[in-house]
């Protein structure tokens, strides 16, 4: 019970920092950083994909209402929850622990970037590419996807390294 | 039938997954449609609401750039009104009291200058007597066009969305042409439709063409800032300086026509093969 309690506390706090703090950034006209989307990633390892892909189809909307931005964090976020099923049992095959959260400490350095740089690049390429509506400009989508990925993936990291603390 | 049943139950997480995505792609085929404003604009009371109460916030940096801007354009307007005056007193006999121009002041309390399609969220709505098609302007020059109103806050689709068009016209030739945006930089637009056979030059000033009743006549636009005609090509490729520096915007005003039912009700019965905005 207590989880779940944090875990939606997690949810509301990313969407507030999201729209409110981190829409706001806007390094070189294109850096803008993704955080809201850690919460799929701290999602307990077996979570119900179901559910998971609910929480990301509503995610998606909230932001995309803030954003004027309709339908392209639902396609990109609901496609994070449900790769990540897979991904897991991909990049992290020799897990034995069970129901446990996917963090920084609890998986070590190395088998953490494994599981969360693919899944947040693949989650900004569709972004992007969804937000372009088109390839003519695909280098410069995909430009833009992997600089936003390196700026999220900073602010994951650090989340995971000062809550350790 | 129960291996068609447990085949469903293995793939009902790609079928959930085919749905929402869907429903998201829909959406983004839809973004232009009034209806996927209403829906998803940020001139919806929730997302009004955080806006706004992030602007009182906010606001407080900003406020000794927006004091200069104001008071420059405060001395601005002055001067204006003792132009005019100096007018009127030769004229008076033939001056109707019958502005057709009005402004309503509002606040940008939400927006966004690094995507591709960006909107800015305003706090003055149809109660303030905002409603969709009326034009935006600031002290710089034009900011864009009104898409959506709600009862106190209003959408506005601005010069730096892949979707906008406005009419403009050359200062030195006043040939007309479209102001349209392709992405990249807040700062730079393009000019579409101007013939090789006018002469461009750099530096030259960009204004609204008056066309169509959402812009009055010859608010500052830009100032071309690069010309480019190759050989093959019958229309330059024009770069454009935009006035309006959309990282900093804060106050605007509303274009209010007070006869625009009238023009509208006159263009119903006639296409008008227009350019636009």
């Amino acid at each position: 019970m207590d989880k779940v309690i944090r875990y939606i506390v997690l949810f509301v706090a990313l969407f507030l920092i999201q729209v409110v703090v981190l829409c706001n950034i806007d390094y070189f006209g294109f850096i803008c950083p993704y955080v809201y989307i850690l919460f799929f990633l701290a999602l307990p390892i077996g979570f119900n994909i179901y559910g998971a892909m609910g929480l990301a189809f509503l995610m998606g909307l909230l932001i995309d209402i803030f954003g004027n931005t309709p339908g392209v964090h639902i396609a990109s976020t609901v496609l994070l929850a449900f790769v990540r099923d897979y991904w897991i049992d991909i990049a992290l095959p020799n897990n034995d622990i069970g129901k446990v959260e996917p963090s920084l400490a609890k998986l070590g350095i190395s088998n953490f970037l494994r599981y969360a740089v693919p899944l947040v690049l693949a989650h900004h390429l569709i972004l992007f590419f969804a937000e372009s509506w088109s390839f003519v400009d695909a280098w410069f989508a995909t430009l833009k996807a992997i600089a936003n990925a390196i700026v999220t993936m900073l602010f994951i990291v650090s989340y995971y390294l000062l809550k350790e603390k | 039938m129960r291996n068609l049943i447990g085949f469903l139950i293995k793939i009902a997480p790609l079928l959930l997954f085919i749905f929402f995505e869907t429903i998201a792609v829909v959406m983004m085929v839809q973004r232009s449609t009034y209806h996927n404003y209403v829906i998803t604009s940020s001139a919806n009371v929730m997302a009004g609401g955080v806006y706004e109460a992030t602007n009182s916030v906010t606001s407080y940096f900003s406020l000794d750039t927006d004091n200069e801007q104001l008071a420059i354009e405060n001395s601005n307007l002055k001067n204006e009104i003792e132009t005019l005056k100096a007018m009127i007193v030769d004229s008076l006999d033939s001056i109707k009291s019958d502005p057709l121009i009005s402004y309503i002041p509002a606040k940008v309390i939400g927006g966004s200058v690094n995507k591709l399609d960006n909107y800015l969220t305003l706090n003055k709505g149809t109660d303030d007597g905002v409603r969709p098609d009326m034009g935006v302007v600031c002290g710089e020059g034009v900011v864009g066009i009104v898409v959506t109103a709600s009862e106190h806050f209003c959408t506005v689709l601005p010069i730096i969305n892949s979707e906008s068009k406005i009419s403009c016209r050359l200062d030195s030739s006043k040939s007309l042409c479209s102001l349209i945006w392709h992405g990249f930089s807040p700062s730079y637009a393009h000019l579409e439709e101007v013939p090789r056979h006018i002469v461009v030059t750099k530096g030259e000033k960009v204004y609204t063409s008056g066309f169509s009743y959402i812009f009055p006549e010859g608010v500052p636009v830009g100032t071309v800032d690069d010309v480019e005609l190759k050989e093959s090509d019958s229309f330059y490729k024009i770069k454009v300086k935009l006035n309006t520096s959309f990282y900093t915007i804060s106050y605007v005003n509303v274009v209010n026509f007070s006869r625009i039912d009238e023009l509208k009700q006159l263009n119903t019965g006639v296409k008008v093969n227009g350019q636009g905005h």
